[in-house]
């Protein structure tokens, strides 16, 4: 092994370090849109140009202009989420012809530098305007709007508003001496009332950042029954050794908000919910951990929020229910084994397949609660037999972050790997003869030119081809 | 109101931070984000500093960078996303490409550091990164990621350490960029 501070370790890594552009391409497109923006505005690029970035995954980014702090343009959430669905909805137009394609939804995010409009005495009320604004077709009038969350701090508001089949998180806020809002939306999921025991998680947004320096909220909100006493929120953060043991553990326990229906919420500052002591030089979302807990007849109840997935610990709870509802209506009423079932960062995947029938149904969806569907794939498996040694690609579908392929391998095959034309190297994900490989892709068409390579029990490389020849 | 001259001179400005620097923050930009906002954060790096050319310092990449380094921020809290350890391998593999026509063994090497890499904590990568590919002094790449020379001390020594055991365990690495990070520590 080579010592801690080994300078051989930095020489080897500096000769990886790119000394041209990894991405000429993208290099001169950048360059020219450098160009055209200064072009424009050569004293200054501040008030009256297009400031918005193009849209990304549904969302545009805004630059903040330190030298305008005059209002800008609202820019309209639903316009952009229409636009991703609609280039979504086309892509798997193309999938649908040969395997049939059973629903598509999207999210759509936007930040814009809209300080004045959300401030700290009608929050709810500048969000819901906010959602109507953006709603196809131009305002709506006759909607009524549910505050389901509302929070203001010295610079920071937020607010969380439900109506008309949507769910809107508004953040407000300062950054780099700027301000600018940020809106949120989710399509409504129908939320299923709890058991009078149970509390029930219906959206999160945010991370918990230990050490974060700007401002972010974490939110959580949901359901609980009328047995249900004093809901909290427990946030742990755990260290681990390198070599994976847990080091230290700290944390906190906060209150949430409840309505007087059953509603709670929680919005915490996502930079200040945990003590930072000497955590803060290393630390990580992903080593943070959040619980519900609640009480009942004066019995502790807990909730891992990430239970979702933890279908070995929690095979059952409201959470693996609900994500598995979410997907649901794209197999309902078949009989099918559910053969992939795993989170991948911010995605999840189910796989369901009716070999009797020789009929699969795939879905890419939000890893946290709504759970939310971004794209589903299913239709007819091909017949025959497959070698023990072989692969075979059955279905593409869905663009940018809900891409996926779907595919059987034979009884040897214990891994399987995707190879997208632009580089991007993709592991499926395997389960009972069948896999999944989803993708957050750059291009409309990932698969397009992608090439599988498979591997055997024996860690042999079983073969290697075309996804679709 | 700016005369000819100054907009001139602006301008050669812009062109020589860009010519210095345009490809050290698009390959940074390519570790952190997806090759189209990769793209967005480099022209929208360029034109804050179009914006503040009086306030770019020299040297200047430190101050791109951590422009840089608030758009992704941006970004990434405007998509919600969180990444997994493949995610991360395909960024790293994006932003340092095999040169054409290079030995078979910098390609294994350069697999097996990818690999060790993408195993790390983003914030060790990014330690190791500023000062090994990026040239970056302690105390810059400090600044860069956001925190003291001390702590950034701590982080690289750390870092360091994680990367050697993990290229010494280099034939688990591909079985463990499969799981999450939450997984992977869960089943520890």
């Amino acid at each position: 092994m080579n010592a801690p501070d080994d300078p051989t370790l930095d020489e080897r890594l500096a000769r990886l370090a790119p000394s041209v552009s990894p991405d000429p391409d993208r290099l001169a497109a950048a360059r020219a849109a450098l160009d055209a923006a200064t072009a424009l505005h050569p004293d200054d690029a501040g008030a009256g140009h297009d400031r918005r970035s193009s849209v990304e995954g549904g969302a545009h980014v805004i630059d903040l202009d330190p030298h305008d702090d005059g209002h800008v343009e609202v820019v309209t959430p639903l316009d952009a989420a229409s636009r991703a669905r609609d280039r979504r909805r086309r892509r798997v137009t193309l999938a649908a012809a040969s395997v049939g394609v059973l629903g598509v939804v999207g999210t759509a995010l936007v930040l814009s530098p809209v300080g004045p409009n959300l401030t700290p005495a009608t929050p709810e009320r500048a969000c819901a305007a906010l959602m109507e604004a953006g709603m196809p077709g131009g305002p709506a009038t006759d909607l009524t709007w549910r505050t389901l969350a509302s929070e203001s701090r010295a610079d920071a508001h937020l607010a969380l508003v439900q109506g008309g089949g949507l769910t809107g998180l508004c953040e407000g806020g300062r950054l780099d001496g700027h301000d600018f809002t940020r809106t949120t939306t989710w399509p409504a999921v129908p939320d299923e009332a709890p058991e009078p025991d149970e509390v029930r998680p219906s959206g999160v947004s945010g991370e918990i950042v230990p050490d974060a320096t700007e401002p972010g909220w974490y939110v959580v909100w949901g359901l609980s029954g009328g047995d249900v006493r004093d809901v909290r929120l427990q946030i742990e953060r755990h260290e681990y050794d390198t070599d994976g043991s847990l080091r230290h553990t700290a944390g906190t326990v906060v209150e949430v908000d409840r309505a007087g229906d059953g509603r709670w919420s929680a919005a915490l500052d996502a930079g200040e919910v945990l003590p930072d002591a000497e955590l803060a030089d290393d630390t990580l979302p992903d080593d943070v951990e959040v619980t519900l807990l609640w009480q009942v007849d004066g019995q502790e109840h807990s909730l891992p929020m990430d239970a979702g997935w933890q279908t070995d610990d929690h095979p059952s709870n409201v959470l693996v229910q609900a994500r598995r509802t979410a997907c649901e209506p794209n197999w309902r009423g078949r009989d099918h084994d559910l053969v992939v079932e795993e989170r991948r960062g911010d995605r999840g995947v189910m796989l369901v397949v009716d070999e009797y029938s020789a009929w699969f149904a795939a879905c890419v969806q939000n890893a946290r609660p709504p759970y939310e569907p971004f794209s589903t794939v299913g239709g007819d498996l091909p017949r025959g037999p497959l070698a023990p040694d072989d692969v075979r690609a059955v279905a593409g579908g869905g663009s940018g972050p809900a891409s996926m392929l779907v595919g059987r391998a034979g009884d040897d095959v214990s891994r399987v790997e995707a190879r997208t034309a632009d580089g991007a190297r993709v592991d499926a994900i395997m389960g009972d003869g069948y896999w999944v490989a989803t993708h957050d892709a750059a291009s409309d068409d990932p698969w397009d030119d992608a090439t599988l390579t498979w591997f055997l029990d024996d860690g042999s490389k079983g073969g290697s081809e075309r996804v679709f020849e | 109101m700016s005369t000819p001259e100054d907009d001139d001179d602006r301008r050669s400005r812009l062109t020589a931070l860009w010519d210095a620097h345009a490809v050290r923050v698009q390959a940074y930009a390519l570790r952190h984000t997806d090759p189209d906002s990769a793209q967005d954060v480099l022209s929208e790096t360029f034109l804050a500093a179009w914006r503040r050319l009086d306030a770019v310092p020299e040297p200047a990449l430190p101050w791109l960078l951590v422009t840089a380094r608030h758009l992704v921020r941006n970004m990434h809290r405007a998509a919600g996303r969180r990444r997994s350890l493949t995610d991360e391998l395909t960024r790293l593999e994006a932003s340092a490409p095999l040169p054409d026509g290079a030995p078979e063994a910098l390609a294994t090497e350069r697999d097996t550091l990818l690999r060790g890499l993408a195993r790390l904590t983003a914030r060790e990568r990014e330690a190791v990164l500023l000062v090994a590919w990026d040239g970056l002094a302690p105390a810059a790449a400090a600044d860069v990621a956001g925190c003291t020379t001390a702590a950034f001390h701590v982080r690289l020594h750390r870092a360091r350490r994680r990367l050697a055991d993990a290229t010494d365990d280099a034939g688990g690495a591909g079985v463990a960029v499969t799981r999450s990070r939450t997984q992977e520590r869960r089943s520890a």
